[in-house]
């Protein structure tokens, strides 16, 4: 083998170059890379080559209108949950004849107003964060087979989804496999694009800061997925909840005759007469 | 009750934000932590091997 700094030959059992003292361990493990390479690089050449491909598909900037997309529609969703919160509530009071089911709805309204001011504040300083934290890691072996591991999880869960769908002949298993399967994309999409999470490689560290580099890079992959956590989660949870609101209304044979106020009959008949619009 | 569930998930998801933003600031204190540590016990070691 050869010295990696002055060119100089040194013998394949030599710790060091006897020319300038460059220990040679790196040249080794090189010489041994390469004849992996002759031997079994053709799996590794193809899977760098379809990686690289898919790198091309999952571009950083539409991993960001992603993002943004996610946000938006998040707070939209969270928007609409406040508003059917309320007028739930209005509804509900109105039907028992009760206030304080519309006190109930109204300290629901509140904290789901609380909780989307928290969350466009932590979205916010999450991406901030990770513009000020630099993460140096020495290959882009790890999150390459991350992301790799990832995007076949993701095929993998739509796949199990669609086929338990088909034998439960109910659509049930398919959403959770969506969702999971979407994560696991996302996961992928940004462990090929690391340096959407500030991530980038250098040689030149320690094992002990490679292994604090990696737990960082965990760390990180989940502060970058928090808009996909946020915006799916809300938007998912709000069909949730008109799902369960219409289900709950339909228990009540008596929509369209209710005993309240007559001022608040519209408020009460409004649902049934949406669902027949 | 489905109610309830479907409220509980929409308050997860928005404060989902927070939760993982605490999570990563304990995580990396964590890791400054070790570092630190790592750090010093090799300055020591060096100092004593001197």
């Amino acid at each position: 083998m050869f010295c990696k700094k002055c060119g100089t030959q040194v013998p394949d059992n030599a710790t060091a170059c006897p020319k300038c003292g460059t220990s040679s361990a790196g040249a080794g493990a090189q010489s041994g890379s390469a004849n992996l390479k002759g031997i079994g690089g053709i799996v590794e050449r193809v899977v760098d080559g379809v990686l690289a491909k898919i790198r091309v598909l999952l571009s950083q900037p539409l991993y960001t209108r992603l993002t943004d997309f996610l946000t938006m529609i998040g707070h939209v969703a969270l928007v609409g949950a406040i508003a059917w919160t309320l007028i739930m509530g209005i509804v509900f009071a109105a039907h028992d004849n009760s206030f304080n089911q519309f006190l109930r709805a109204l300290a629901a309204a509140l904290g789901l107003v609380v909780a989307q001011f928290i969350a466009a504040k932590f979205i916010r300083t999450s991406a901030a964060l990770i513009s000020t934290t630099p993460t140096q890691i020495s290959t882009l072996a790890f999150p390459d087979c991350v992301g790799l591991l990832s995007l076949i999880g993701a095929v993998g869960a739509l796949v199990a989804g669609i086929v338990m769908a088909i034998q439960m002949e109910t659509l049930t298993p398919l959403w959770g496999a969506l969702i999971l399967s979407f994560l696991l994309t996302c996961l992928g999409w940004l462990s090929l694009q690391p340096s959407l999470a500030n991530i980038n490689v250098a040689a030149g560290s320690s094992t002990a800061e490679e292994a604090i580099a990696v737990l960082g890079y965990f760390a990180k992959m989940s502060l970058k997925l928090v808009p996909v956590m946020f915006g799916g989660g809300v938007v998912v949870g709000t069909l949730a909840l008109v799902l369960a609101s219409r289900a709950l209304m339909n228990q009540y044979p008596d929509w369209y005759t209710p005993k309240c106020c007559p001022r608040l009959r519209t408020a009460s008949c409004w649902p049934p007469h949406w669902r027949h619009l | 009750m489905l109610s309830t569930a479907a409220y509980g998930i929409v308050l997860a998801a928005a404060l989902a934000p927070f939760v993982i933003y605490i999570w990563f600031l304990l995580v990396y204190l964590g890791l400054d932590l070790i570092n630190t540590i790592l750090r010093t016990c090799n300055r020591y070691l060096s100092r004593n091997a001197e």
